[in-house]
């Protein structure tokens, strides 16, 4: 077990972690070791997701969270989220398929990277489509502003989805079977698929500026 | 002599004045210069390196060479992670969380944890251990 610290170094802008053991440094970003003992090691990405309290404490009432000390909400960087500035030290590669601070939800990696931006996201809410070979579908959730994929396969069959709305709550429903699923769990909690859940898959919610720089040959969805 | 003692004294007052005014200077001079961007371009160190490995989201084993500019802004440990973390409950964290704040939700076996976006754009690292599994939450 590891214990990581901030190492005041970035790559593409981005946090490179260093462990307390051995000091290698870590990019965050890349999930693997990148200088040090334990170079090309790579670290298992655990899912989060990036929602807001409102929406997490709905989905999971029981939640505790990290204390605070004050009730601030105000974040340090929220002049440069609303900045065009591309981080510390600026772009590497200068993409105008999008704004550069433009949210994208990346995808893919090392397999094939694709970005999803969260303006195509807005209107489309669910993307059935295949990443890196993989059978993926893309939700996004309007109100938060929460943007998650999964693996479309449940049971050995392939799935094809669409937002379904009744009683206020929202409901991934599939074609092939008719089971309702939870957006933001992968559950299905209605039909023949009941008891199956989804693979949840490794996405990054990063400015399109940072994307380009780690994948600068990325797909991108919406944009041809 | 009594006067000659007096000036002595005097004299001896305002050096350790003069002397204490010094250090005080050199101090601020020093915080002064730690806080400038003098700093950050002395810290500010590009260097290439050269790594072999793959993401660990990869499902394809096959390690990828790349080039990686490492930029140094700051000494290690500048920006403190969290390694110790306190949690919550529910009731607790409603009157500290606001309904819009943005939180980096995990759930692991049932352990749910949320964790303040703003809180860790102050920390970017979180040790933690979560349903038992050693976890780095990062931002």
């Amino acid at each position: 077990m590891l214990e990581f610290g901030v190492s005041g170094k970035l790559i593409n802008n981005a946090l490179v972690m260093y462990d307390r053991e051995t000091r290698s440094l870590w990019s965050q970003f890349l999930s693997f070791s990148v200088q040090g003992e334990f170079e090309g090691t790579p670290l298992e990405p655990a899912p989060l997701i990036l929602t807001t309290w409102k929406e997490w404490t709905t989905q999971h009432p029981d939640t505790v969270a990290l204390r605070k000390p004050s009730s601030s909400s105000r974040d340090a960087y929220e002049g440069y989220y609303a900045s065009n500035d591309a981080g510390v030290i600026g772009e590497k590669v200068s993409d105008d398929r999008l704004p550069r601070k433009e949210l994208v939800l990346g995808l893919g990696f090392d397999d094939g990277p694709k970005a999803f931006p969260h303006s195509e996201l807005r209107d489309a809410r669910v993307v059935n489509d295949v990443v890196a070979g993989k059978k993926t579908v893309v939700f996004y959730q309007t109100e938060s502003e929460t943007a998650l994929a999964y693996g479309r396969e449940a049971d050995g069959q392939e799935l094809t989805f669409s937002l379904e709305t009744s009683d206020g709550r929202e409901w991934l429903v599939d074609e092939e079977t008719g089971s309702r699923w939870l957006p933001f769990t992968g559950q299905a909690v209605e039909g023949p698929l009941v008891g199956e859940s989804l693979e949840r898959l490794h996405a990054v919610n990063v400015f399109w500026f940072a994307w380009t720089d780690f994948y600068p040959d990325t797909d991108v969805f919406g944009i041809s | 002599m009594q006067e000659t003692d007096h000036s002595n004294l005097l004299t001896r007052y305002s050096s350790f004045v003069f002397i204490a005014a010094a250090v005080a200077f050199g101090v601020f001079l020093v915080w002064s210069i730690l806080n400038s961007d003098i700093a950050t371009r002395l810290l500010n160190r590009t260097e290439t390196i050269s790594v072999t490995g793959t993401n660990g989201s990869s499902s394809s084993s096959a390690d990828r060479n790349r080039e990686l500019e490492l930029v140094t802004l700051l000494p290690f440990d500048a920006i403190r992670s969290i390694e110790s973390p306190v949690f919550l409950d529910r009731a607790r964290a409603d009157q500290l969380y606001s309904l819009d704040e943005l939180v980096l939700g995990i759930d692991i076996d049932g352990d749910t944890r949320a964790y303040s976006v703003p809180l860790l754009s102050r920390h970017e690292v979180v040790n933690d251990v979560v349903g038992g599994k050693p976890v780095a939450i990062t931002w």
